[in-house]
């Protein structure tokens, strides 16, 4: 974090922000309510992206099975909605339920990645959407009670977006709201995430931290030195399956919903993307590049979202979306690629 | 005698340090030219700039000229050197080893089947012919081996005589150079490689050799050229050869040889491997048993493949041991790192830059890296165990103080291990090792790699240790010379079993006929 330096992806991200600003003007949509808007889709979707931290930085790849983590959070929200817990105890209750489910899904997940290291990111990826299925059955099978719950028709399974009205619907959002003129500042929500923040960057500057980012350089080594890597691996992805539950609550509650069945499915990608965007390699991320990443990730989404429906066909904005997603993703591979070849010459 | 290669006032400059300074040199017809140095004179880059190497493109290219046979030649890159007529044989081997002997000789060059030769690109290969090329061209140097067998079922030795053999094989080249070709070599095969290199030179082939072996040198060369600090400080004849006067030429001062004060032994035992097993590669061996016997220096030695590193890496987990182990009269389980490293056993392997280094990381890291179990100070709330940050102030302070005790050459204690010479990084391992006070060290090859002058600091370094701390030390090498004057006894391996310890009898015949399987009696 001592020196700022953007690269191409960052460069490229920002003057298309720039242009999408620019025409805003023409538009006529006011600026305050897109700066407003962004503030919380930063936070919205930062704690996701900052769950890939961990796995990053011990070298098992960016996290594409982020859905299993995901689930674990959705799981959580839906036992306290069975029980009707409202408010910040609802909130609580969840994230606590979450994580420890999380740390079962995530124990299970290590197994897995463990077994096959090196693959991390394709195994991911497949464990991610073949998990879903999984759940879908579950979400359909079981036997929650709560009428608001269940599909209002037959009565039987989950529906596939439950309001969290009356619950915990916005409750970060809402929480320490600072009004200055037209600007809104969830405060709340940003302190909730920041100090999130500050706990992943603390833990990278424990001796535990330290060590797990030394495995992907030289894992022969770190073997030598007496580290487990098994276990400091396990434990990165249990911390990142964490993170991806709490990560998945704060979304919900901006959100207003639970989504769930195919919600998770494509959830992966943006949050990989966003990242890329912050100037994270394969084997190594900081908070900053969360920061960073998210914000210029999601805000150009925001604003290409009126833009490109006003300018252009109205599915114009999703098709974007797709096309920046998988570049930005694809771009990192090619770029790493690259960079290896120089490095062996 | 015609001048082959001639090069006049080379120079080359990495970023503001001098690497090569105005170098003359002159190769002959049939010649073998010796060139020596202490690590960073200048000897790889000379060659790396004769054979086009991308690396010196990319910093800049050279000044000065090239002669091959009398023309002026511009070397751009490493084709055009293989087309002038130049072969090279790195340190770092690059073969192909999915694919066979005979494949990776004639690679580029390959025999065609004659009526294909018309599809171009597309053209059947005859193997045939490749694999009696490929014969002919190993047994140039003395191999006899069959073709068809591929490259990563064989040994490093002889993946070394493949990689000469595929120079050999272009019937355009007129200069050979090797990088320190015998140093995964032993004694045997290093002589078969010498006569046949210097069968090779009467051929019409130049040689040039480089190695840190002056014996070697000595043997087979024509002439030396002794490189120091980027500079030709002297060339002899072969018939003014003297290894003493070399030796001083190449270090610019006088060396002087450590050995240690034996101490007597009948101690306890510290360390007892009882009848384990171990398997590497392709092998599995039975009924190995070893007592490594308090504060003492224990040199393991032996023809290479022949198991000297067996114990320290069975115990590390990098090769698989099974069977009893016992360490201060309690049983461990070999591979159980956390564990092993815990009760104070530590390793550095041989293969230092692979398994021994963050070479991207800087010298603190790598001096104190997983040594807080020890060194509480570097935490900086020790109560939190694994949780606890680091305590920098603490770990500079004494980085620097490790810097300037092991006189380690660094700009800064942020300089990163990949900068650094072999022999400051084996400075920078054997510093951890210190900084990590284990009770029982195992060190694998510690002087490979490392100039004359750097070694006798290193070897120093280990008494040192021992002596100070009472560390049991032990040594496993190819280096017996070095060994007999460190050690208290020695362990020859054959066939990866112990074959015989020596307590004190280090000059008898007997160990030099034990490291080849034979011993006084059955003789």
């Amino acid at each position: 974090m001592k020196r700022l330096r953007l690269e191409a992806p960052q460069l490229i991200m920002i003057s298309y922000l720039v242009i999408l600003a620019v025409s805003l003007k023409y538009i006529g949509i006011p600026y305050m309510d897109m700066i407003n808007d962004s503030l919380i889709k930063w936070v919205m979707n930062g704690v996701l992206v900052l769950s890939l931290v961990p796995m990053i930085n011990v070298g098992a790849g960016r996290n594409f099975g982020l859905p299993i983590g995901i689930s674990a959070g959705l799981l959580g929200m839906c036992i306290v909605l069975e029980f009707r817990l409202e408010g910040w105890l609802g909130f609580g209750v969840s994230i606590l339920i979450g994580s420890i489910i999380a740390i079962l899904f995530g124990y299970i997940y290590s197994i897995v990645l463990n077994r096959l290291k090196g693959n991390e990111e394709i195994v991911g990826t497949f464990a991610g959407f073949s998990f879903i299925p999984i759940m879908n059955l579950f979400w359909s099978l079981a036997p929650f009670k709560n009428r608001q719950m269940l599909y209002p028709v037959g009565g039987q399974g989950l529906r596939p977006k439950i309001n969290l009205d009356g619950y915990f619907g916005g409750i970060l959002d809402n929480f320490l709201k600072i009004n200055i003129g037209s600007l809104t500042i969830p405060l709340g929500l940003i302190m909730f995430f920041f100090i999130l923040c500050f706990m992943v960057y603390l833990f990278q500057r424990t001796r535990m931290g330290i060590a797990m980012a030394c495995i992907p350089e030289n894992e022969a080594f770190a073997k030598l030195s007496g580290i487990n890597i098994d276990r400091y691996r396990r434990i990165a992805i249990i911390f990142s399956n964490i993170l991806a539950a709490i990560g998945i609550i704060v979304y919900s509650q901006s959100y207003g919903f639970i989504h769930l069945y195919d919600g998770p499915f494509m959830m992966a990608f943006p949050a990989v993307s966003a990242i890329l965007i912050g100037g994270a390699t394969k084997n190594k991320a900081t908070v900053f590049n969360v920061m960073l990443g998210t914000y210029l990730y999601q805000t150009t989404f925001l604003l290409s979202v009126p833009v490109a429906n006003a300018l252009l066909i109205p599915e114009m904005s999703e098709i974007i979306r797709m096309i920046m997603t998988n570049g930005i993703i694809l771009y990192a591979f090619l770029y790493e690629g690259v960079r290896k070849r120089n490095e062996k010459v | 005698m015609e001048y082959v290669l001639k090069v006049k006032r080379l120079s080359k400059n990495f970023n503001e340090v001098k690497a090569l300074d105005r170098v003359d040199f002159d190769l002959k017809k049939g010649e073998i030219h010796g060139i020596i140095g202490a690590n960073g004179s200048g000897k790889s880059t000379f060659v790396n700039i004769l054979f086009g190497s991308k690396y010196i493109r990319d910093t800049g290219g050279y000044e000065g000229e090239i002669f091959i046979e009398n023309k002026k030649l511009d070397i751009k890159n490493t084709h055009h050197a293989m087309k002038y007529g130049i072969g090279m044989v790195h340190q770092e081997l690059a073969l192909l080893g999915e694919l066979d002997i005979s494949s990776n000789i004639k690679i580029n060059r390959e025999n065609i089947i004659d009526k294909t030769k018309l599809l171009g690109d597309f053209a059947l290969v005859d193997r045939e012919k490749n694999e009696t090329d490929a014969k002919k061209a190993l047994s140039k140097v003395g191999v006899d081996i069959n073709p068809r067998i591929k490259v990563k079922d064989i040994s490093t030795n002889l993946k070394q005589f493949v990689e000469i053999a595929r120079e050999i094989d272009n019937d355009k080249l007129k200069i050979l150079i090797l990088d320190e070709p015998t140093s995964s070599l032993n004694i045997e095969e290093t002589k078969i490689l010498l006569s046949n290199l210097k069968e090779l030179a009467n051929t019409g082939i130049s040689i040039i050799f480089i190695s840190h072996r002056l014996e070697e040198i000595v043997d087979i060369c024509h002439r030396v050229t002794i490189f120091r600090d980027g500079r030709v400080v002297s060339r002899y004849d072969k018939e003014d050869f003297d290894i003493n006067k070399m030796a001083m030429d190449m270090i610019g001062k006088e060396i002087v040889q450590v050995s240690k004060k034996r101490k007597n032994n009948d101690k306890e035992n510290i360390l007892s491997f009882k009848n384990v097993e171990v398997s590497y590669g392709y092998g599995h061996y039975k009924n190995i048993s070893l007592d490594i016997k308090k504060g003492e220096i224990l040199g393991i030695t032996g023809l290479a493949g022949h198991g000297q590193e067996i114990f320290g890496y069975g115990l590390m987990g990098l090769y698989d041991m099974k069977g009893e182990v016992i360490f201060k009269e309690e049983k461990i389980i070999p591979g159980d790192m956390e564990r092993i490293i815990q009760e104070g056993i530590y390793l550095l392997p041989d293969e230092r830059k692979e398994l021994g280094l963050f070479l991207n990381r800087s010298v603190w890291k790598n001096l104190v890296f997983e040594s807080y179990d020890g060194q509480n100070r570097f935490l900086k709330y020790p109560a939190l165990g694994k949780l606890s940050p680091l305590n920098h102030k603490a770990i500079r302070k004494y980085s620097n103080k490790m810097v300037e005790k092991l006189n380690i050459k660094v700009k800064d204690i942020d300089q990163k291990v990949m900068d650094l010479s072999g022999g400051n990084q084996q400075k920078v391992c054997i510093g951890r090792a210190i900084t990590i006070d284990p009770e029982v060290l195992f060190v694998g090859e510690p002087t490979r790699g490392i100039d004359l002058y750097s070694k006798e600091i290193i070897l120093d370094l280990l008494l040192e240790l021992n002596e100070e701390r009472n560390t049991t030390i032990i040594i496993f090498s190819g280096e017996i010379s070095e060994l007999k004057r460190v050690c208290d006894r020695i362990v020859v391996m054959y066939r990866n079993q112990v074959f015989k310890i020596f307590d004190d009898d280090f000059e008898s015949e007997e160990l030099s006929l034990a490291l080849s399987g034979r011993s006084l009696e059955r003789v």
